[in-house]
């Protein structure tokens, strides 16, 4: 009967322990084995063709966001831009990865993307396109995204969305999945590692 | 167990957006009191934006400088349509804002309005006239009260470098409704 009882409470503790830290390390999951994304269409903000292939022979990170978002997607942008900076201290900078907005609100984001990014993040990609094309990468990062419009008429609409960015390897496949909070020092960290050891695999 | 920590997750993935440019109340040191009245507006600012962008978000630093509550309830501006009160919230790894009907700023209190956090929603633009460096705002307070203010117009490169050892989470003090 004791030795149940230990045995019990052995497992219950390894039970909460192991919780604590799959939780600890939610906000960064690696996607095992790397997921392929299926074909898209969209443009980029110069209006050029942006699809599967250009995620190819490099790395990239995917933040799903729209221009109307003028307080959290700035701050989100500009969080990755310093985790771009950290890792560029400590890794060959042809595998530190390209930061991608896909703006998912085609509506008010196709006719300022260009501007807005020139404003803001000129060295950033964004793409958009149609609600349909859109829908397929954002079912290949395993994304969401939510127009509140309250009617055909209402412009001033909200876009709830994914907090998440997506880790996407030059085959094209998501690697990783980060959430904030994202800090330089320690998300860059996960990023080295998780892209360090996926090139050793590939080569 | 789980869904103590993930608020603890979702807690900080707000508070690490605070900090990030939260610091950007600090720079305003030039802290020009508009008003001198129970409640003063300070480090007003929102960030310089293409002439074609429908939204911006605004942000201040409000004190109450009386021993009575205040309370805020809503914000206008000649500049914009409308303007309203928002809180970013990230829940379950969902990114999202929510319109904030008022705000009670106790006695004593200071509230910051901050990127990721409590923030002006500045909706649709009058005009695209870039040339201003101010936009004017007035706040409306419950007791029928109003103060009048600037939101400086701070253009990217003129903005500090980002400084995340310091920061507090207001959203507390903010009420919810109407
Ligand atoms: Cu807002």
């Amino acid at each position: 009967m004791i030795r149940m009882r230990t045995v019990l409470v052995v497992l219950l503790c390894s039970v909460s322990l192991f919780s604590a830290f799959t939780n600890a390390a939610e906000s960064m999951v690696s996607v095992s084995p790397p997921r392929a994304l299926a074909e898209f269409s969209l443009k980029d903000q110069y209006g050029h063709d942006f699809g599967i292939e250009q995620f190819k022979d490099r790395w990239s990170m995917v933040f799903v966001g729209f221009t109307s978002c003028p307080d959290v997607c700035p701050v989100t942008l500009a969080n990755l831009e310093a985790v771009r900076a950290e890792m560029g201290f400590r890794m060959r900078p042809d595998r530190i990865p390209n930061i991608i907005f896909l703006a998912v609100d085609p509506d008010r984001d196709t006719d300022v993307l260009k501007d807005y990014l020139a404003f803001f993040h000129p060295q950033y990609i964004g793409i958009t396109g149609s609600g349909s094309e859109i829908d397929k990468l954002i079912k290949g990062l395993d994304a969401f995204y939510r127009l509140d419009k309250s009617g055909p008429e209402d412009r001033n609409y909200n876009v709830i969305h994914n907090a998440t960015v997506s880790i996407i390897s030059p085959e094209a496949t998501v690697v990783a999945s980060i959430r904030p909070p994202f800090h330089p020092h320690k998300t860059g960290e996960y990023l080295i590692g998780i892209i360090n050891k996926h090139m050793q695999l590939v080569d | 167990m789980c869904e103590i920590m993930r608020r603890i997750n979702n807690n900080l993935g707000l508070l690490w957006s605070v900090l990030v440019w939260g610091v950007m109340v600090v720079m305003s040191v030039s802290a020009v009191a508009e008003s001198e009245g129970p409640l003063v507006v300070h480090s007003a600012w929102v960030p310089q934006a293409p002439p074609n962008i429908g939204v911006m978000a605004g942000y201040m630093s409000v004190v109450n400088v009386s021993s009575d509550p205040i309370v805020i309830a809503g914000l206008s501006s000649s500049a914009y349509e409308e303007v309203q009160m928002h809180q970013s919230l990230v829940e379950d790894g969902i990114s999202t804002m929510a319109e904030v009907k008022s705000v009670v700023v106790g006695p004593g209190a200071r509230i910051e309005f901050s990127p990721g956090g409590l923030h002006l929603m500045l909706i649709a633009p009058v005009s695209t006239d870039s040339s201003a460096d101010t936009v004017p705002m007035t706040l409306h307070l419950a007791d029928g009260g109003w103060i009048h203010f600037t939101l400086d117009i701070v253009a990217k490169t003129a903005r500090p470098e980002v400084d995340v050892s310091d920061a507090h989470d207001h959203s507390m003090h903010a009420h919810h409704g109407s």
